[in-house]
Order: structure tokens, then sequence, then C-alpha cells
């Protein structure tokens, strides 16, 4: 479907509708049927019927005379309004225009149409302008030739100057927007451009405005992007002639009715009223009014100027609003107070002598104002605008709001309507660009100056559901800022294969300590002497008895378990030889397991502390203090532990054990009893080389036999005997045909050995059968 | 003068600039330790969970043979560290001998000073948990539950302890990683600890942490000398059977 | 720490462990003597830091108890029992009887306690590796550890009989030249570690002394 562009919002309508869905502005001038042909229709390309009249008007009166001039008093219903209001003089504001435009020519805004009529000759007028004309010159044919004043009849001017020539200007098309502009080159390059609109004032009294001498060569201008708004076929400068220009039209009617008749003006088309205003000051009323002659649907246009209805008898038109129209009995004065810019045309630039006060002075007396048809026809499109605002259903479907949006929507912090206030009541602008217009919303009040909503102001409407979904919604945020209480760690599953296995292994060394005696044994004991053992047990059955043996205590307390078993048989055959027992330990706590050892295999042979054993105590500083005391025995032990009572305060080395010992190798032996595979290392690597004829020997726990091994089976062993575990030692006792610490455990360790083995079988076959019954995956 | 001893110290230390030199050149490319590539996971998880990481240097002393597995703990405690500043909770080093424990105090504040978040470092990050072995380990259970720990790294010199400590942690149900220089304590470490390091995986510490070039350079110089003792005692063994030399 | 004082623990650091090394291996007297004494004096300062770090136990347990964390009681307890023993030893001397008390009956059970768990956690790793490992390593750790048991543990019946003899054997010849030889290249290559550990802070690219 076609569709038209809002010449007030640009926006797209369609083709079928007159009015603008959006602003309400008018989309096809009213047009006044000119003929009867076309009357009451409008022109195939949506030209009104009004502007055809006009232009048709316009164009009979332009040809029989050409050079009419517009005469104060005709059918002018602005010269009517001029002379009425005693207006100044025409020339008056002419000049002031001429002078204004004149001074002003440069600062013309490149939007106003400064083109000359002459160029507009060959423009296309529309379809209502021609019927405006066509109607006009049937008109003057029934009735003699009105006399046009010089400033009333503007409209045969505008005729005049614009020619015959009338075509449609594609008014009511879609505009097209060409891609040249020159917003400024009319501007610059007319001499005499558009004398600005300073009011309206200065555009009723058309008769007391000199024409302005219209340029020649001047090319219609066109404000930035304005310009570019045209009709696809035509050339887009050439396409705002003065013909889509009623006003400039009207103003070169005007100037063609006060000064000698200038070119043809373009009389027939004229312009849908837009941004292109014409010089209205230049145009007379006379010559507005005479341009409207003809318009049927205008029947003030027939009247003479006599019969012209005032303005204030005018119906009220809706597109005037609130304005409160002057009656007969005010006077001008009242009527229009002065004011620096009367209410009828907004002042562009204000001048000295183009002031704004100079149509303070122009009182309109509406009274003999006759308005003409087009005026009415205006007053029923604004009728239909209207109506069609109050009756949007009508044609277009009206816009729903979604019940969230409406409800959002506050009830009480705007107004419903606008008051407009009359003209005389409201405010002159007195600064900025809006400078002596009325009208002008006042910033302070509403936006300068902070005020607070009436209360109720935000109260929303809200449906039970909307409330239910805003009750959810702050459930779900107070949800994400709430703490949550730590989740409780999952419970961890109970080591019921570490309770299983500690409690057979409770019973099973247990019941064997319980039940089990030194005498007696469940278990076998070792039928075969280790292969190590006998050289140990010969080597130590063979020590001097004279020189005391150095036992070395370098186990955890955590190995006394063990060691009470595996060292006490050494301590036990070097008890029963009667051998001298020297203890020391790099360890700390070493003494105290020493003398712990000591006393508890010392208990059956009563010795004596100081002459059966003595201790040397704590040796600090790990190797180095090994090192240093196999070189130097006396210097690294300056005191001993445990000392007997007459050796209080003295050193261990005065006590008649050691007093003949000077260096490691006077020892008998050296028996390092350790867990850890290091104290071996270390006493076998920094003692041997101090050794001399001294054997070392090693009583090991079961683990560290591998890496002791290699110091006693190499071609020049550091180690001459070691003993490991508990076996070991149970078989040293079988040797030595006695019953220790090391028969009493046997069967408790067989026991614990038996249960491990059972352990171990049976978590072998149960990882095999689970991985047997594990499904087997593709 | 023990020319032998001094010329294989010299090898060594040769060796050491060598492959440094050239380590753009020729980049080194060791083997995947997969204890290494979990441990990096955990951490980042522990960090990412705000848990804690927890360091164990062993409960050898600074001036026995054991202290080189400290060592090692040691440089693995700074890139573990340096890893760990930015998380609520800290890495914890403990160690069973008071110079060790200094030894981990001034590490980590070394690593915090680096990270420029001196103000996050405690003192009592590097602490000594026991004077002896045991009762080095009887703490453990008490700092894992307390401090909130879910990764257990046991890397210095460890006894049969170590076990127990990596027990400890597995019953915890932390992230227990565990290497020692001490072979019977491997042992113990390898049935206890889903991540054991075996053998001399310990001392590669440095290098799979990045801790620097002269660590990877080092690793390097490590596996070039022991090939040297495998052919000299490949060699030796086929002279010796030969009756080359006595 | 202000790069001043890192340079000058650095240059003590590598100073001393230079001639400490050198001194295995030159026999220069003067090497030797300052060998001796520089180990000497590490002796002593190794001590004085387990002082340091027992100071450093009783801050921790000292915060613990006075911010009431979590377990606070038994750090409580640990610091009034430090403090008891610590006050008997000074009073009475390490080698009193009162010590040998402490010792005997509270220290002593408490460590062999903790084996004793350490064999039952040892059983129940044995037990975990060999029903839920699937690897080859595993496989032969498994393998291994119950040759040794068997040849090591009671035959209640056969016993001294062939196959106990042999089985023993396996266990000694695993232990002997198995473990033996595993645990030497296990030996050489922290050997080889150690030293690279010991370059490494000669030459100052490991710090642990800080900076």
């Amino acid at each position: 479907m076609a569709e038209q562009r809002c010449p007030m919002c640009s926006k797209m309508n369609s083709d079928d509708v007159d009015v603008c869905v959006y602003c309400g502005a008018r989309l096809t001038p009213l047009v006044i049927s000119s003929g009867a042909e076309d009357s009451g229709k409008a022109d195939d390309s949506g030209t009104p019927d009004w502007l055809a009249r006009i232009r048709s008007d316009v164009e009979a009166n332009k040809e029989p005379e050409p050079e009419a001039q517009p005469e104060a008093g005709d059918d002018d219903w602005l010269g009517r309004l001029r002379t009425s209001g005693d207006l100044p003089p025409e020339e008056e504001p002419r000049a002031d225009a001429s002078k204004a435009t004149d001074s002003t020519a440069a600062d013309v805004p490149g939007w106003v149409d400064t083109r000359s009529p002459d160029e507009s000759v060959e423009q296309k007028a529309p379809e209502w302008l021609k019927r405006i004309r066509a109607r006009e010159r049937a008109e003057r044919v029934e009735e003699p030739q009105e006399e046009q004043s010089g400033s009333g009849d503007w409209l045969s001017s505008l005729r005049e100057k614009t020619g015959d020539t009338h075509e449609e200007t594609g008014m009511g098309e879609e505009p097209v927007i060409s891609s040249e502009f020159a917003p400024d080159d009319a501007v610059s390059e007319g001499e005499a451009g558009l004398p600005e609109i300073q009011d309206l004032a200065d555009v009723l009294p058309l008769d007391e405005i000199p024409p302005p001498e219209p340029p020649a060569d001047v090319e219609p201008a066109l404000p930035g992007g304005f310009e570019r708004i045209r009709k696809p076929t035509e050339e887009p400068v050439e396409k705002l002639p003065a013909d889509n220009d009623w006003l400039e039209a009207f103003k070169e009617a005007g100037i063609a009715a006060d000064d000698e008749p200038a070119s043809e003006p373009p009389v027939a088309d004229l312009p849908i009223p837009d941004i292109h205003a014409p010089e209205i000051e230049d145009v007379t009323d006379d010559e507005l009014f005479a341009a409207l002659e003809g318009f049927e649907d205008f029947p003030e246009q027939e009247k003479k100027e006599d019969e012209r209805v005032a303005f204030h008898e005018l119906e009220e038109v809706e597109w005037m609003g609130d304005v409160e129209l002057p009656t007969s009995d005010t006077a001008p004065e009242e009527a229009y107070p002065e004011e620096p810019i009367s209410q009828h045309t907004p002042p562009l630039i204000m001048d000295g002598d183009a002031s704004p006060g100079a149509a303070d002075s122009q009182e309109l007396d509406f009274d003999a104002i006759e308005l003409p048809e087009w005026l009415g026809e205006l007053q029923e499109t604004g009728d239909k605008i209207s109506g069609e605002a109050k009756q949007p259903d009508e044609g277009i479907t009206p816009a729903t709001l979604p019940a969230w949006l409406e409800a959002m929507r506050p009830i009480d912090t705007f107004r419903s309507s606008v008051e407009i206030e009359p003209v005389d009541d409201q405010a002159v602008e007195a600064a900025g660009p809006l400078a002596g217009l009325r009208g002008v919303l006042m910033a302070e009040p509403v936006v300068a100056i902070p005020h607070q909503a009436s209360i109720g102001s935000g109260r929303l409407d809200i449906s039970e559901r909307q409330f239910a979904q805003a009750e959810l919604l702050h459930r779900m945020v107070d949800d994400e800022e709430r703490e949550l209480p730590l989740e409780s760690l999952p419970q961890r599953r109970l080591p019921l294969v570490r309770w299983v296995i500690s409690l057979l292994l409770l019973l099973a060394i247990g019941i064997s300590i319980v039940t089990g005696t030194p005498d007696t044994n469940t278990f076998p004991l070792p039928a075969r002497v280790p292969r190590d053992l006998g050289p140990f047990f010969t080597l130590v059955d063979e020590l001097p008895a004279e020189r005391p043996a150095l036992l070395v205590f370098d186990f955890a307390p955590g190995y006394t378990a063990e060691f009470d078993a595996v060292a006490s048989v050494v301590l036990e055959h070097l008890m029963r030889r009667n051998i001298a027992i020297a203890t020391v330990s790099t360890q700390v706590n070493g003494p105290l397991l020493a003398a712990r050892a000591i006393e508890r295999s010392g208990a059956q042979h009563d010795l004596v502390n100081g002459v059966d054993y003595i201790h040397l105590g704590y040796l600090s500083g790990g190797p180095t203090a090994v090192q240093l005391f196999a070189a130097a025995p006396r210097e690294a032990i300056l005191q001993g532990f445990f000392l007997p009572d007459e050796l209080e305060g003295q050193t261990a080395w005065v006590s008649p054990i050691l007093q003949d010992v000077e260096r490691l190798s006077d020892f008998s032996m050296v028996a390092v009893i350790t867990a850890g595979t290091d104290s071996a290392r270390v006493w076998a690597e920094q003692a041997h080389t101090f050794m001399g004829d001294t054997p070392l020997l090693m009583i090991l726990s079961a683990g560290a036999e591998p890496l002791v091994r290699p110091y006693y089976e190499s071609l020049s062993p550091q180690v001459d005997g070691i003993l490991t575990g508990l076996p070991q030692a149970v078989a040293y006792e079988q040797m030595n045909g006695l019953a220790g610490d090391a028969l009493a455990r046997w069967d408790g360790f067989n026991a614990g050995m038996l249960v491990v083995e059972a352990v171990l079988l049976t978590g072998a076959m149960y990882g095999v059968i689970r991985w047997l019954l594990k499904p087997r995956r593709s | 003068m023990n020319i032998l001893g001094l010329a294989v110290l010299g090898l060594f230390v040769l060796l050491m600039l060598f492959f440094v030199s050239i380590r753009t050149r020729w980049p080194a490319a060791f083997r995947p330790i997969k204890a290494y590539q979990e441990l990096n996971t955990a951490v980042e998880r522990a960090v990412e969970a705000g848990e804690r990481v927890h360091l164990s240097l062993g409960t050898g002393s600074v001036i026995g043979s054991d202290s080189a597995a400290a060592f090692a703990g040691l440089s693995l405690l700074s890139q573990v560290a340096s890893a760990t500043t930015t998380s609520d909770k800290p890495i914890v080093a403990t160690a069973g001998d008071g110079a060790m424990a200094m030894l981990a105090q001034d590490t980590l504040r070394s690593v915090y000073a680096e990270a420029n978040a001196e103000e996050h470092f405690k003192a009592i990050s590097g602490r000594m948990l026991g004077p002896t072995p045991f009762s080095y380990t009887a703490e453990i259970p008490n700092l894992l539950d307390n401090e909130e720990v879910s990764v257990h790294v046991l890397a210095g010199s460890f006894g049969a302890e170590g076990a127990l400590a990596a027990d400890f942690g597995r019953r915890q149900g932390a992230f227990v990683l565990a290497g020692t220089e001490d072979v019977q304590s491997q042992a113990l470490l390898f049935a206890t600890t889903d991540y054991p390091l075996v053998g001399e995986e310990l001392f590669a510490a440095g290098a799979y942490a990045d801790a620097g070039p002269l660590h990877a350079a080092s690793l390097r110089t490590q596996d070039a000398i022991r090939l040297m003792i495998i052919l000299l005692i490949i060699v030796g063994t086929v002279l010796k059977t030969l009756g080359v030399i006595s | 720490m202000k790069i001043g004082a890192y340079l000058i623990w650095a240059a003590t650091a590598i100073g001393v462990g230079v001639v400490v090394l050198l001194g295995y291996f030159l026999d220069s007297q003067l090497v030797l003597s300052l060998r001796l004494a520089l180990m000497r004096w590490a002796v002593l300062i190794a001590a004085a830091a387990l002082l340091l770090g027992l100071w450093n136990l009783l801050s921790v347990h000292w915060s613990k108890v006075s911010e009431q964390y979590p377990g606070w009681p038994y750090s409580a307890l640990l610091i009034l029992a430090f403090l008891v023993t610590l006050s008997l030893g000074l009073m009475f001397g390490p080698d009193n009887a009162v010590m040998v008390v402490i010792f005997d009956y509270i220290q002593l059970p408490i460590e062999t306690s903790l084996m004793a768990l350490l064999a039952v956690s040892l059983v129940v790793a044995g037990y975990r590796v060999v029903a839920s490992r699937r690897d080859v390593s595993s496989l032969v750790f498994a393998v291994t550890a119950f040759l040794i048991l068997i040849g090591t543990g009671p035959w209640l019946i056969g016993n001294g009989g062939s196959l106990q003899i042999l089985l023993g054997e396996i266990r000694n010849w695993l232990a002997q030249v198995w473990a033996a030889g595993g645990a030497r290249g296990i030996l050489l290559g922290v050997a080889l570690g150690s030293i690279a550990t010991g370059l490494r802070v000669l030459l100052a690219a490991d710090r642990p002394y800080g900076g």
C-alpha cells in the first residue's frame, strides 16, 4: 500500500489517511474545489482541493489582469485586518521588511525559500491550487473583476508571478530525499533573500509592507536536509519553487499589487505551507484574499470586504485552541496588548528597526476580518483531526499497553491536560532564542525548580498476579543474599577394615602374651641358625673381658619394644661374661633408653653403676660428633649420664671402667643398636677408620638389614657382625641357652605375622574376585 | 688430597653450568612424574576452595646428612608457597627441627616479599611441631584437622614415622604426596601414599616445579653422572668377571 | 629483605660451605682447622636453633589457647606439660629419677603406641595395595612383601621342611640381593641429589636463608 510522509513529523502514514496518526497533522492540505469537475475531490496526486482551487483562482486572476494590483479594501482579509487595526502603512513594514531583508539577507536561514517567482514559472503547482485558480477564474467571469488593492489581492499577485504553468508539485506524495543540498547557497547568492518573518503583524498588514525585490537569480535554498525532501522525478533545487510555497506566492501577489507588476507571479501553484516560508510580509492581505477568491469552501471569500466576517465572529476553530478571540468591543490595544511579539508570527530575527515591538502598535480589528474559505476548511480539518484524535479507533488499531506497563503509569504525577492561557495572559519570552514569543513554556516552575511529587504519585496499580510475581522475585533476591549454613561434611565411612585388622592383631598378640610362657612356645622355634648369627655370637663370646664394650643406643623410644628383645640378648651375653658396658647415644632419648635397658637386663646380675656399667650420655652433633668421638672420645664427652654418687660432678672418664680408654679402639667392641640405616651408615663410615682391631657390630631392625649388609659383606667390611630382628635374637638365645625377652615375644610375634599374612591373602583374593566380577566394558 | 673427589665435584659444577648455558638451545625433557602433576592440580584446587596446603620438611636436622632432603623440600616449598600467597589460607610449613623451621620461615618470607604481600606473611606459617620424630608425627592429626588441610605434602627426611604421617593425611581425605631420601621409609610410603616419590625423585622437585634454570640443569647433571656411574659399574663388573681387575 | 643483607647472607653461606667442602678434599691443616671450627659452630647453632624451635612451638600453642582456636585444650595441656618437664629437668637434671619416671611412664608408652599404630596402618595399607591397586609396581610390591613374610614368619606345619628352607632362601635372596641392590641404586641417586642440592646452595641458586 502506498505511503505518504507526514510533513510535520516526517513519519510514514498510509495513503488513505488524511491526518497523520502520530502527530495529528494533516497530510493533505485542504483543497477548495475549483470548478465543477474539481469540486470536493482531491487531485489524483493527493493535492487537497482547497489548494487546487487557490491555484486555479490565482491563475484565473492572473490571466486577465496580470498587472492587477491588490487594493486595500478588496477581498483581502489580511488587508481588512490591517485597515481595521490601523496598521501602519504598508510601506513601512515593507520597508522594514526590505531593510530587514537587506540587512539580514545573509542571516536568512537556508531553509527559507528565496527563490524569485520568475524561476518558478515552469514549476508544477499542486492540483488543489489549480482548482483554486480555476474557480477563481470562473468566479471572475461571473462577477466583475474586483479591484484588488495593492495590499489586499496578494493572491492575485502571486498568480501573476508564478505563472500559468501549474503542475502538480507532488504535494501529498512521499517526499524524496535527494542527495544535493546547498542550504546556504541561496542565502549567499541571493541578494535579497526572504525578509525575515518577524511576526504576524508584519504579515497581516501587507499593504504596509514594501514588497521586496524578488531575487533574480537566487536559487531556492532550503535549510539543511529539507532541500533533499523533494519529488523523485523532479530536480531537487527546482522542485522547490514558489509553487510549493503558498505564502511566497501570496507575498509575490502582494508585491505585484503594490508595486510595479513584477514577473508572472506563481499564482496557481500554491505550495503546502511548510518551512519554506515565503516573504509573507510582502504579501498584503488584499492579495491574500484575492488569491483565495473562488474557493467554494470558503464562502467568506465571496464576500466583500465589508461583508467579511470579523475575526471575532468566526466560529471557534479547533486548531486555535483556547485562543481567546478579541471581541468587537475589545479595543485593539486590549486585544493585542503591546508585547514584543504578536501571537501570530514567530519572530525569527530580531533587529533594531524590525523589532518585534513594532508589531505592538499593530492592533488588529478582527471584527472586520472576513476569513477566507480556506481558513474555514482548516477549521473543518481541525475538527476532523480532533475528531480523529478523539476516535483513534476509527481506521487504525489503537495501541494497547501491556498490563504491566499500564500498571506502571503514574496516576497523579502529571496533569491530564495542559491549560493554555489566553493570549494576553501569556508571558512574552524576553531572552533566548524564543525571545518575543508568547506561550513559551516556563522552565522554572516545572523543570528548574525541583519539586516534590504529590503524595501517591508513585502508587502503582498492580494486580494480584503482579503482586505475587513481585513477591516471588523479592524472595529470590533475598535468597541470594542469605548466608546458607555450612553443609556438614559428608559422613566418613567407618574404617571397618582398620578396626577388624586391629582387633585381630590385638587378639593374636594379646592371647599369646597372656597364655604363653617363656618356657613354652606355641609356635616352633627357628630350626636353623641364621648364617650371620654364628660370627656375631662368636665375636661377642670371644671378647676380652678386661676391656669395656661400647654400646651405642641410637634408636627412638618407639622401637623399644623390638630392641628390648633384640638388644637384651647381647646385653645378657655381655653381662654373663662380666664385660663392663659403656653406653652412649647420638639421640636425645638414647641415654634414657640405655639406662632402662641396662636396668632391665642387669636386674638379675646385681650390676653396680660405675663398676659394671657407665653411661657416657648424649653425643650431640650428628656425624660430626661421631667422627669427633671416634677420633677423641674423651674430648667429645665431657660429662656423663646417671653417674654414680662418687663421680658426682666429675666426668665419666674417671670411672674405673673407662680409665684406660683413650681412643675408640680401646674398647673391646662397639655395637650400634639402631633401627635406621643412617645411623648405622654414619657409624660405619665415620668410626671405621678409628676402630683398629675393635669389631664394629650392628644390632639392627629387620628393615635396616638390606642397607647395612653391604658394609658387612664387602671385601673390606666396615661392619664385623650384624644381628637382625627377633628371629635372630631368638636363635641367639637358643645358642646362648638362655630364655630371655626374645623367646617371650616369639609367640606373639608369630601370631601377628600369621594375621598379617592372612590379611594380605584376603586382600589379594578380594582384589582378584572384584576384578573378575567387574562388568566388562566393550 | 682427594683428587678424584675434587674431580667429580668439578665435573658436577661444570656440567651444571653447561646445561644452564644451553637450556634454550637444548631444552630439558624430563619424564612425567605423576606426583608432581597431580600436586599442581591439587594446589590449585586447594587455593580455589580456600583450603590449606601443608608441607612437611621432615624430622632431619640441618647439620646431618639428611639435610639434603630437607633442602629439596625447601625448594618445593618456595614454589608451592608462591601459588598460595593469594589463598585465604596460606601454606603452612612444619619441621621436626628448630633450624629447619627457621629456614622454612625465611623461605616463606622471601616468597611473600616477591609477591609484594609481606603484610600477609605470618611467622607461625613455619613452625616446629616436635623435637623428636614421633612427637612431630603425633601433632600431625591435630594440624590437619584444625587447619583444614587438603593438600598434605611430605618432602624431607622421614623415618618410619613418615608412613604414619602420610596415613594421617590419607585418613583426613587430603591429597598426600610423600618423598624422602631414606630407602626404608620410601617402601613404607609406597604403601601408605597414593603419590609417593621413589628414589631420588624428591631431589627433582625443584626442576619439576620450575624453581629455576639451575634446578633443571642440576637434574640433567645428575642424570649424566648417573649414566657415567652405570657405565663404570658395568665396565667394572665385566672387567672383574674377566679377571682383569682384582 | 634488603639487598644489602641478602648479599651478606649469601656470601657467608657460600664462604662457609666452600671451606667445609674443601676440608674433605684438601689436606691443608688450615682448611681442616677451619672446617672443624665451623662445624662446631654449626653444632652450637643447631642447638640454639632447637631452643628457638621450642620457642616457636610454644608461641603457636599459646596463640591457640589465647584465641581459643578449636582444640585449644590440647594446646594448653602441651604448654603445661612442657613447662612442668622443663622445670623438673632444670631443677633435678635430665638423669634424675623424676625424669626417668616421666620418660618411662609417659613418653615411652606414647611412642610405643604410635609405633603399634604404625604397624596397624602398614597392615591396612598393605591390604589396600593388594585389594585396590592394579599396577605392576603394586603387584611386585605385594608379592615381595608376601614372600618376605612367609620366609620370616612361622610354619605351623612343616617347620624345618624343605619348603620352609626354600622360602627362607628366597626371602634372603630377595632381601639381600634385590632389595639391597635397589637400595644401593637409590642411595647413589640420593647421593647425587644431595651433591646437586649442596652445590645449588653454594652457587646461591637456592637461598633457604631468605632473599
